[in-house]
């Protein structure tokens, strides 16, 4: 099991360098540059910028020191952002992004386990169909729709709550509603067809054989292969929600690592884009792993050669 | 709990019958025991056929098309609805219905294709890793980390630069061909499979993950013992058996599939105008809320109504699908 | 089963109570204000300008979000009048400008300060200057600086051409004449030197088809222009001489552009490209940098060191970087914003909010929307076909269609330089005869069906008649045109609208294609494109010949491959002309003949379309959107709001805002006066 973790540990690196590599490659491919805007630049002033680049040598000598620089885990200087360095970015922006979708996957994760577990226990009762309704509710408003119909109501008729930007614990309970919403529903049907599922196996006829209470059944036996899905769902979608909504970033003016991304790729911002990649693979990949390590512990039947 | 009951009456009639019905006529008969599930089908075939003929209906009958622009310029202008306009117009005067009519023919073909591009890619992807096990699972799951970790954005963005314009491939052609052809409708069907191929690597880990669990068990171990050969163990063994999960991780990829889609329009890489989709129609609409909320509601509803029907219909399946059901 | 029905109906209830709420907001609208409108608390002005700002250096940004920022950080020899965007006193007390237009003094005030307290004198003026155009720091809008005299040399690298130790002018590759004077030095003062390339390939390869140039490189020694060698000079320590390679009337009026914005010499050689840095960064505006979180505030704060300081009369203005413009409006509705940026209110709102009639601010603006035609391309090389479609367009239905703009058929906006439309329109009418147009049928631009239908014919095309003018071209090559456009809001409804008009109007069906931005830029300038594209164009400076400028020189910026030598020769000659009148003559005669050509459709001057709490003062809806922020106060006094706005550019004054305005117009005015004194007593005196 050690062994396991450790190999996984250690091969994140050339992945992450590989990704990187083949994320410069699609940003060469792309058409347009950092710096086009609406006028056409004279040639004198677009070679000036291109020297002051280094794009005017060859690719293979940018492309060597890009990822010489990164090896020593300096992504240099944002291209749109005069000054501005690319870790300094990061760390600015990823708490930002962190906060709302750690608190909407907590809020995510109470409502949809609970729901989910509940309806399928009661499978066909009022409950399941209710809270399943509303989960399918859930999935068929997309969070562009919901987050400002919420602000419609709660900034703009009741003038509750704040319409947008970073503030206080207020600012925060939109947006976080709005994200956790989706995920909620997600995980309340994975659960429900997770533990449908186990319950009919065999295992748990076993358990009930052997005379155990209804409620050890499903808390010891049940629960733990029942969540498999909702495990291996949680890994990526963690890992996205710390990185950001671009769409909750934008519609609640949060200054997160999603928006700035997108703004990134759409700016051709290459040390920019190539620096969240990087950081953005490397959580993605540790995330991955923490869920295969956690089948081992959720399903006996999994075993790691 | 009637379902269950019924599920069950029908095992025990099943039983004696040694050939029996097939799989898929016994999980069809099921499906319409489900009303839920009926309900489901129910509106989807007249959603399909709406969207499919409606078009050709309102010209048919009153000349009104999706892309039409009044002349007077007095009329351009978002009108409630009304007799004529049953959902109103949009901010350029064309009529709504017409829009989200044909916007549904684009958004159930990005539903149904991309999703089915990634469920053939990942489904056999993951079952494959999955049951291989060992060097060759770690490498192809590492492959699907790797692909993971590269924004999806840039991804399309290139594959739509890149083969958009006068590159289309000449079978996408073909495809939108069908449809009528053109520039625009090229790009969109392109961007169908763009979508797909950024959207099997969930399906990769999902399957993957159940095949890992389903692999040890026995009737895994009886197939293997009695000489089933590899191929014939994942797909007709292993893969019906993890179908709930699969066929339910795949109505959960079409709506994500569309609102990644009315995203990219959002973003200006989705669908090319004239053409719409719900989730371009409601994406403009929600910025109106305020003054012509018409705009919003009626492409929202009838996007909501089709995936709350999509999503009883996959319900349905998997209860219909579902091979641990069946040995009771 | 039943109870989902149930369920339904409470989905359906709240879908109906949703739209009860959403209902009730729209009219709730009787009130006076839209949305939140408080007396304000404190002196601070909150204001959405737009994007996040790339950079605080104002010889470094190119975008309008950073622009209006930035004026406010960064003094400048003049600053804009907040109403006319003119140029009015700010560093330089007053000017002149020499007979030939080529020289301009300025006369700078002694008691200018930067944030840090160190004196602004001429000289810092000269090293911005020289800063701002030096290869090195690259910056995109470097051609702005070009008509100061080598500043385009010293921008691309490029040198003079030296033969026995005498530097070769000019005009000496085109006429070689042996009695011009050659100068030993390349100052100020001297004849205009000839400069070539630094890079030997790049120059050999000019040489090549010019055998003058050919002769005068050969055997030359080349001496790299240096910053030294720009047309800017200290006379002394307050007094500025700028020598432009030849005359620019505009070229005051372009000064007031951040570009040439006074920055503190010392501490940016100190820092290197950290000097923007919160805790480094020296201005010299009116305020200072407060605290700056990006992407979410930065705060400027009035700085006590500003000459002017006790006419600034906000204590601060935060400013809130964000994309989405719905958010912007739910933030002003809110109450959590003061002011927006122009085009925030869309255009399809405007009959809704134009009745908050003391918040929303609709006025012409210095830009224009127009089409580019590929003119190099069939179909449209033909000129014929180019006109069909330009006259296929109903400019009126387009005009009432998005609100909040105003048809256009001429490449200038209209409503926004009275006195060269005035000129104009003489021009145009006297011209127009000389061609033989009817004046019915130049009226007739706007929108002209049958015209359009005729010229079809006349390149060649069969047109089948219908009712009302229109017709159906059957055999125009519709899938070679595309329609392309940048991906926006309203971009996209522009081309919905102009790809149905042609369908009705000319039966013919394009295709219209959008871009994301980054894709669609090279795209367009490389003119890769077949059939026409979507620009936007706004002015650098209060003058047509910003607009006109874009199809000057072969390698123009106008994206449609059309050039004309004579259209150069055109605008060259009226910018050497001193006389306003006579000038615009000139240019409206370019205008005439490049519009004859019809290689854009223009389509429409934009409008402002922005709004602003009634406590805001002294914020204008001018020609760029731009706000000289020391004018702007928040008025506590309720019986002093702002009533009425659409009427604020005319009706009425703002006398606190009118009497700072002529406080600062003082010294030139005099100045001004004395002059024109002192040259009728000259006069007298030779009389």
């Amino acid at each position: 099991m050690l062994k396991f973790i450790l190999k996984r540990l250690l091969i994140i690196i050339p992945m992450a360098l590989l990704v990187v590599t083949v994320t410069w490659g699609l940003i060469r491919i792309a058409p347009g540059n950092f710096y086009s805007t609406e006028r056409k630049l004279p040639p004198a002033i677009e070679e000036n910028i291109r020297k002051k680049y280094g794009l005017d040598k060859p690719w293979y000598v940018q492309y060597g020191t890009m990822m010489g620089n990164i090896i020593r885990l300096d992504f240099g200087d944002s291209l749109k952002y005069q000054g501005q360095s690319v870790n300094e970015i990061i760390r600015r922006h990823f708490p930002y992004s962190a906060t709302i979708g750690l608190l909407a996957y907590i809020l995510a994760l109470i409502i949809g386990l609970f729901a989910g577990i509940v309806a399928a226990l009661k499978q066909n009762s009022a409950f399941d169909y209710g809270s399943m309704a509303a989960a399918m509710l859930g999935l068929s408003v997309p969070n562009f729709v919901l987050g400002p119909i919420l602000v419609l109501f709660f900034s703009l008729y009741l003038y509750w709550l704040p319409p947008a930007r970073w503030g206080g614990p207020l600012y925060l309970i939109m947006p976080v509603v709005t994200l956790a919403a989706i995920y909620a529903a997600y995980i309340a049907r994975l659960t429900r067809a997770g533990m449908l599922e186990v319950m009919r196996s065999d295992y748990i006829r076993t358990a009930r054989a052997k005379g155990l209470d209804e409620k050890t059944v499903l808390l010891k036996h049940g629960l733990r292969g029942g969540i498999v899905p909702v495990v291996s769902f949680t890994g990526p979608a963690l890992a996205s929600l710390l990185a950001g909504t671009v769409v909750v970033e934008k519609v609640f003016a949060i200054p997160g690592l999603g928006n700035m991304f997108i703004q990134a790729v759409l700016n051709r911002d290459e040390p920019l884009i190539l620096g969240i990649v990087a950081f953005l693979s490397i959580l993605i990949m540790i995330f991955n792993l923490a869920v295969d390590i956690s089948y081992g512990f959720l399903d006996p039947r999994i075993r790691y050669e | 709990m009637k379902e269950d009951i019924n599920t069950q009456g029908d095992g025990a009639q099943d039983a004696p019958v040694v050939k029996g019905t097939s799989l898929w006529k016994d999980a069809w008969k099921r499906l319409l025991k489900n009303k839920l599930a009926v309900f489901g089908l129910a509106v989807m075939i007249l959603m399909v056929l709406a969207v499919g003929l409606g078009p050709f209906i309102m010209e048919w009958t009153s000349g009104i098309t999706p892309d039409y622009i009044p002349a007077n310029g007095d009329l351009i202008r978002s009108f409630p609805p009304s007799l004529q306009h049953p959902m109103g117009t949009d901010e350029a005067g064309r009529d709504l219905l017409a829009r989200v009519l044909q916007g549904g023919r684009i958004s159930l073909m990005v539903g149904i294709i991309s999703t089915a591009v990634s469920l053939i890619v990942g489904v056999s992807y993951g079952a494959i890793a999955g049951y291989a096990g060992g060097r060759l699972d770690n490498v192809m799951m590492r492959l699907v980390d790797i692909i993971y970790a590269i924004p999806y954005i840039l991804i399309v963005i290139v594959l739509l630069s890149v083969f958009g314009g006068e590159n289309i491939p000449s079978w996408i052609g073909a495809m939108s061909e069908v449809f009528g052809g053109g520039a625009g409708l090229n790009q969109i069907f392109l961007l169908f499979f763009a979508l797909g191929l950024v959207s099997w690597l969930t399906m990769a880990r999902v399957v993957r993950g159940q095949i890992l669990s389903l692999k040890n068990e026995e009737f895994v171990l009886a197939a293997k013992s009695t000489g089933v050969s590899t191929p014939a163990i994942i797909f007709r063994h292993l893969v019906p058996n993890a179908l709930g999960p699969v066929i339910v991780y795949a109505t959960l990829t079409v709506p994500s599939v569309m609102l990644t889609e009315a995203f990219l329009s959002f973003l200006g890489i989705g669908v090319q105008a004239p053409y719409a989709s719900w989730g371009s129609l409601a994406s403009d609409g929600i910025k109106n809320i305020a003054i012509f909320p018409w705009q919003l509601i009626f492409p929202g509803v009838t996007m909501a109504l089709t995936l709350f029907s999509l999503n009883f219909l996959g319900d349905g399946l998997r209860d219909a699908l579902d091979p641990q059901t069946r040995k009771f | 089963m039943t109870r989902y029905i149930t369920g339904g109906r409470r989905a359906g209830l709240a879908l109906i109570l949703l739209s009860l709420i959403i209902s009730g907001c729209s009219t709730q609208a009787s009130t006076k204000y839209w949305g939140k409108v408080t007396e304000p608390n404190d002196n601070v002005l909150r204001y959405i300008t737009g994007s996040e700002p790339e950079s605080l250096d104002p010889q470094f940004v190119t975008g309008q979000p950073e622009a209006r920022i930035l004026i406010g950080l960064y003094t400048r020899l003049v600053e804009f009048e907040p109403k006319t965007m003119a140029p009015i006193p700010e560093m330089a007390t007053n000017w002149e400008q020499s007979e030939d237009g080529t020289v301009y003094t300025f006369y700078l005030r002694k008691n200018g300060k930067f944030s840090n307290g160190d004196p602004i004198k001429a000289q810092d003026f000269v090293w911005s200057f020289q800063r701002a155009l030096s290869p090195e720091l690259a910056s995109r809008y470097g051609f702005l600086g070009y008509d100061i005299k080598y500043a385009e040399a010293y921008n691309s690298g490029q040198a003079f051409v030296k033969k026995g130790g005498k530097f070769l002018r000019a005009d000496d590759a085109d006429a070689a004449s042996d009695d011009q004077a050659q100068p030993t030095n390349c100052g100020i003062n001297e004849p205009i030197c000839l400069t070539v390339s630094s890079d030997e390939e790049t120059r050999n390869k000019a040489a090549a088809d010019d055998e003058k140039l050919k002769a005068a490189i050969e055997g030359a020694e080349f001496v790299p222009v240096k910053p030294e060698n720009i047309g800017v000079e200290a006379a002394d320590d307050y007094t500025l001489k700028i020598t432009l390679k030849q005359s620019a009337p505009y070229f005051v009026g372009l000064l007031t552009h951040q570009f040439f914005s006074a920055l503190h010499r010392a501490s940016i050689e100190k820092w290197g490209k950290d000097w923007i840095k919160p805790e480094h960064i020296v201005t010299s505006g009116p305020f200072k940098l407060g605290e700056w979180k990006p992407y979410d505030e930065m705060t400027i704060v009035r700085d006590p060191n500003y000459w002017d300081a006790a006419n600034v009369h906000l204590d601060g203005i935060k400013f809130y970087p964000m994309d989405e413009q719905t958010t912007m409006m739910n933030l002003y509705k809110a109450g959590r914003v003061d002011a927006l940026y122009n085009h925030t209110v869309p255009a399809a709102w405007n009959e809704f909010i134009r009745q908050f009639k003391d918040e929303y601010l609709l006025q012409p603006e210095m830009s224009i929307e127009y089409y580019t035609f590929s003119v190099k391309k069939p179909p449209v090389d033909k000129v014929e076909v180019r006109r069909a479609f330009a006259l296929a367009v109903d400019r009126e239905a387009l005009e009432k269609y998005r609100k909040t703009v105003k048809r256009l058929v001429n490449f200038t906006p209209e409503g926004i330089f009275p006195e060269y439309e005035k000129v104009r329109k003489r021009v145009f009418s006297e011209l127009i005869k000389k061609e033989g147009i009817s004046q019915e049928e130049w009226n007739d631009r706007m929108f002209d069906p049958k015209h359009a239908c005729e010229l079809m014919e006349k390149a060649g095309y069969t047109a089948k008649k219908q009712d009302g003018g229109k017709c159906t071209v059957t055999d125009f090559p519709a899938d070679k045109m595309t329609l392309t456009y940048n991906t926006s809001e309203s971009n996209k409804q522009v081309a919905e609208f102009v790809q149905a008009q042609w369908k009705q109007n000319l039966g013919i069906e394009v295709q219209i294609k959008n871009m994301e931005w980054k894709t669609f830029l090279p795209y367009r300038s490389s003119i890769e494109y077949t059939g026409a594209a979507r620009a936007g164009w706004v002015g650098d400076f209060v003058d047509p010949f910003t607009f006109l400028s874009q199809f000057y020189t072969a390698q123009n910026d106008s994206s449609t491959g059309w050039w004309d030598r004579k259209y150069d020769e055109m605008l060259d000659s009226a910018n050497k002309t001193a006389d306003p009148t006579k000038r615009f003559e000139l240019l409206a005669e370019a205008e005439f003949m490049m519009l004859q050509d019809q290689p854009v459709i223009p389509l429409a001057t934009s409008g402002t379309s922005w709004m602003k709490k009634p406590y805001v003062k002294g914020m204008y809806p001018n020609p760029g959107t731009m706000h000289p922020w020391k004018f702007v106060y928040i008025e506590q006094d309720r019986s002093k709001w702002d009533k009425a706005v659409d009427g604020i550019m005319t009706d009425y004054t703002d006398p606190r805002v009118e009497s700072q305005i002529k406080a600062l117009m003082k010294t030139q005015v005099d100045f001004e006066a004395a002059k024109a004194k002192q040259t009728d007593e000259k006069e007298d005196k030779t009389d």
